[in-house]
């Protein structure tokens, strides 16, 4: 494991089949998703629409088949795709993408899925060529009461969310640990966990926050919900790394093509 | 890996909620809800989709296709009778096995759970091969809709690897009429580029072959599974290696002999005029034949293929065990580095 | 115990084939009935005739589609196939493929030929009877053939009778007792050329032993083709006669 652990591991066009393709790797939870873009191609007539492209999105579970959980990622990353490309150039087409969760350290969470499963997707459109708005990248934080137990972190995973910037040290009670990209056994230990996504610009496009039930340590439930204000604090760190690293990453993939 | 000790026989409505045929098709929401009444309507709506089409082989391409083979060329300068190479690479988990013939890849992965068995097979546990074909592979697959390919894959597979017996379904039992081992491969299709059944065949193979159960200790009504590092997981008892192997029959010799070409890319099965799958394992043994239709051939040129297929599964039996034990050196050696550093390392 | 099976036949003999045509008389344009011992099939052809739907459109030749349909009562338990049952979608695709070789479909393009199956007993050779019954229903249909298409089973008998150290004949035809029995196959041949079609096994068989059954089936297709080519002529000739008259 040489490579930085908050740089995924990227892979380009692994289908030579597909119009775009991608496979993506995240470092600490060893989460691989391939996805593979299709388009802009005919369109069922049900589904046509006069003045835009369709936007099918397919999540094919690891294990089993499609339930309620496939369809709730697929619609989340519809939504997100929706406000990233530019349908009104394909009008009465089909853009078609698929993903394919690969490995999973869990296959039933989310929250674990979610982020890996939009970034691919994203990378995936830019090799396909599909014309977008911008880009987008996503990032997965968990927030924690205490540093994680027993799972090495690595440099840079863990920081702070202290109220009131320098004097941080000073409030300590009221410090609260974020984790990126958490594996399954860190989400188990957090308080609640936020996929939040954002895109070149800085705006939201998409922000998935839930509460996490604690880990078995016997915790009292005072962590129920989360402040606004530090939730803001949290969305504001998630928007610094997906437009100052996220861009970046994609922009180091994609540095060796040369369509760029 | 799923493991789930049920909690209480009766409730099994988690597994009860996979079968359920109509949840495969929950990704395509705007499809109607097949009713066994209105057939009409379901045929309608079952056809007038259009999909997009594989882009059809135009005449010349065709032509030089059937010239070459009666020289007995291929397009990728393959001989008549060679496979592409197989590659075949394992990820972190049991069970888990990418393989890859040329552009055409698969991945298989194996599941377990434990469940009450059949009431009338207490003594079995149960394996499924999910084979569900997405548009990742090709366009023309959609979701919720199998296509022939669809079902005569299942169904090979299904004879190949489960009617002749290849897992020993017994060994799965934990109690006898409580519980067993339910095993599942699931198949991912990814890029198809022809021969998908060879592919599927060996890739749900392997990955059975590098599969580990947990160990299991019961005390009366408790089981207690024991995790991977706890102690080593036990791999499953294959009684043999079925293996699939499909001839396409297309264009002629310089004889007027049909012409049986061996792992036929996309190109060359768009082309053919007839196949034949045999499923043989290294000790000769044919598990399946099956030839529906196509070009009429002679028996002597059928047996030829069948006696090929056994010498090819010799080959590709070696090569499978060859991963196998390569992967299992370096797991081993994996897991030294890991004893040495001691065990507050713990990364994945 | 002579060589002789369980229902008294010797290793190479049919069971008793009884075959009609125009069986019929509904909006079927062809019809058969095939009885292969206990085995009863009975098939109904209709077309060339417009396809069902426009993606069976086929613009240089016709669309051969199969339904098959087992009868609840057919078998030893009383079982119901749906539509998408695994064995009913695999009778149909082996039917439909094999015939889609043998009709000269590029006669009629732009239309659909249906070949409906209704099997009303199963004792063993289900498929064979099938594409028997199916090839004299295209007959009567008037639908142009290349030539008969004629299956047959063959078993791999067990070792009782190979007390000299020779292989056993493989059994011809064989019953549903000994096809849940012994190893067997189908073999369907295309007229008297002995070139195969279709092959179709599920069990496991060594592979020396493959060829001495593939032979007695091939041997059991060229008896069933003169059963059914006896009768098509028969009732070719009733129907000529009826005409003249």
């Amino acid at each position: 494991m040489t490579s930085s652990p908050l740089v995924p591991e990227i892979s380009l066009n692994p289908l030579p089949q597909s119009d775009g393709s991608c496979q993506y790797t995240c470092p600490t939870s060893r989460t691989t998703i391939l996805t593979s873009v299709n388009g802009p191609l005919e369109v069922r007539p049900k589904d046509e629409l006069p003045n835009h492209a369709t936007i099918e999105v397919i999540v094919k579970p690891g294990i089993g088949v499609a339930g309620v959980r496939e369809t709730r990622l697929s619609s989340l990353i519809h939504s997100t795709l929706k406000s990233l490309i530019l349908t009104n150039h394909h009008p009465r087409t089909l853009i078609q993408v698929v993903a394919q969760i690969v490995q999973a350290e869990d296959h039933t969470s989310l929250p674990l899925l979610l982020t890996p499963l939009l970034n691919c997707t994203i990378l995936s459109l830019l090799i396909a060529g599909i014309p977008m708005r911008t880009v987008g990248w996503s990032v997965h934080l968990a927030v924690l009461q205490h540093p994680p137990k027993t799972v090495k972190t690595a440099e840079g995973q863990v920081f702070r969310l202290g109220r009131g910037g320098e004097d941080e040290m000073e409030t300590e009670e009221s410090e609260q640990i974020v984790v990126r990209n958490p594996n399954g056994e860190i989400l188990g230990q957090a308080e609640s966990s936020h996929t939040v996504t954002f895109s070149k610009e800085g705006e939201v496009l998409l922000i998935e926050s839930m509460e996490c039930s604690q880990g078995s340590g016997g915790q009292s439930a005072d962590g129920q919900g989360w402040d606004i204000s530090d939730f803001l604090r949290l969305a504001e760190e998630g928007k610094r790394i997906c437009c100052e690293e996220g861009v970046e990453i994609i922009r180091e993939a994609l540095a060796d093509r040369k369509v760029f | 890996m799923r493991l789930k000790p049920l909690p209480h026989p009766s409730t099994n409505h988690h597994r009860h909620h996979h079968r359920t045929p109509s949840s495969s098709r929950i990704t395509n929401p705007s499809r109607p809800s097949p009713n066994p009444r209105s057939r009409e309507t379901v045929q309608l709506v079952h056809y007038s989709a259009t999909m997009p089409k594989e882009p059809e082989i135009s005449l010349a391409e065709k032509t030089f296709v059937l010239e070459a083979l009666k020289q007995n060329l291929r397009v990728d300068g393959r001989g008549i009778h060679s496979f592409r190479e197989i590659e075949l690479s394992f990820g972190d988990d049991y069970g888990f096995v990418d393989v890859r013939l040329g552009k055409t890849r698969v991945l298989a992965r194996i599941s377990a759970e434990i469940v009450k068995p059949r009431s009338d097979r207490p003594f079995e546990g149960t394996f499924t091969i999910s084979t569900e074909m997405g548009p990742m592979a090709s366009p023309s697959f959609e979701v919720g809709r199998p296509t022939d390919l669809d079902h005569t894959l299942s169904r090979l597979l299904e004879k190949s690897i489960r009617r002749s017996t290849a897992l020993d379904l017994e060994s799965l039992c934990i109690v006898t009429g409580q519980r067993v081992w339910s095993l599942r491969a699931d198949l991912h299709f990814l890029s198809h580029d022809g021969n998908l059944i060879d592919t599927a065949c060996i890739a749900t193979i392997t990955a059975l072959a590098h599969f580990r159960l947990p160990v299991i200790t019961v005390s009366g009504e408790d089981i207690t599974i024991h995790p991977v590092t706890e102690r080593v997981p036990v791999p499953l008892s294959l009684l043999h290696w079925p293996i699939c192997v499909t001839f396409s029959f297309l264009g002629e010799d310089e004889d007027g002999e049909v012409v049986c070409v061996l792992d036929a890319t996309a190109q060359e099965e768009a082309l053919r005029e007839g196949d034949m799958t045999v499923t043989v394992n290294k000790n000769g043994e044919v598990c399946q034949i099956s030839k529906s239709g196509g070009v009429a051939v002679e028996a002597e040129t059928l047996m030829k293929c069948a006696r090929m297929a056994a010498e090819k599964v010799k080959g590709i039996d070696k090569l499978i065990a060859t991963a196998l034990r390569d992967d299992e050196v370096a797991r081993n050696k994996g897991n030294l580095d890991w004893l040495k550093e001691g065990k507050s390392e713990n990364e994945r | 115990m002579e060589g002789l099976r369980n229902d008294g036949r010797r290793w190479n003999e049919l069971r008793r084939i009884h075959c009609q045509l125009s069986t019929s008389s509904t909006n079927a344009d062809g019809s058969s009935y095939i009885e292969q011992g206990f085995t009863k099939v009975l098939c109904n052809v209709t077309g060339p005739a417009e396809p069902s739907s426009r993606q069976k459109v086929k613009q240089d030749s016709a669309t051969v589609s199969c339904e098959v349909y087992f009868a609840a009562f057919s078998g030893t338990d009383r079982i119901k196939r749906g539509r998408n049952d695994k064995k009913v979608q695999e009778l149909q695709t082996a039917i439909q493929k094999t015939f889609s070789s043998i009709i000269l479909t590029h006669l009629f393009s732009r239309s659909e030929i249906t070949i409906s199956v209704h099997i009303l007993s199963q004792d063993g050779g289900t498929l064979a009877a099938c594409i028997n019954a199916a090839t004299l229903a295209l007959i009567d249909a008037g639908i142009p053939l290349k030539d008969y298409v004629c299956a047959c089973t063959a078993g791999q008998s067990t070792s009782i009778f190979d007390n000299e150290g020779a292989s056993p004949d493989p059994w011809l035809d064989v019953n549903y007792l000994e096809e849940s029995d012994i190893p067997s196959l189908t073999v369907a041949t295309v007229g008297d050329s002995e070139k195969i079609v279709a092959l179709n096994m599920e069990n496991k068989v060594r592979i020396e032993k493959l060829e001495a059954m593939i032979a007695v089936g091939i041997s059991g297709c060229a008896k069933v083709r003169a059963i059914m080519d006896k009768e098509v002529r028969r009732h070719g000739k009733q129907k000529l006669e009826a005409q003249g008259e």
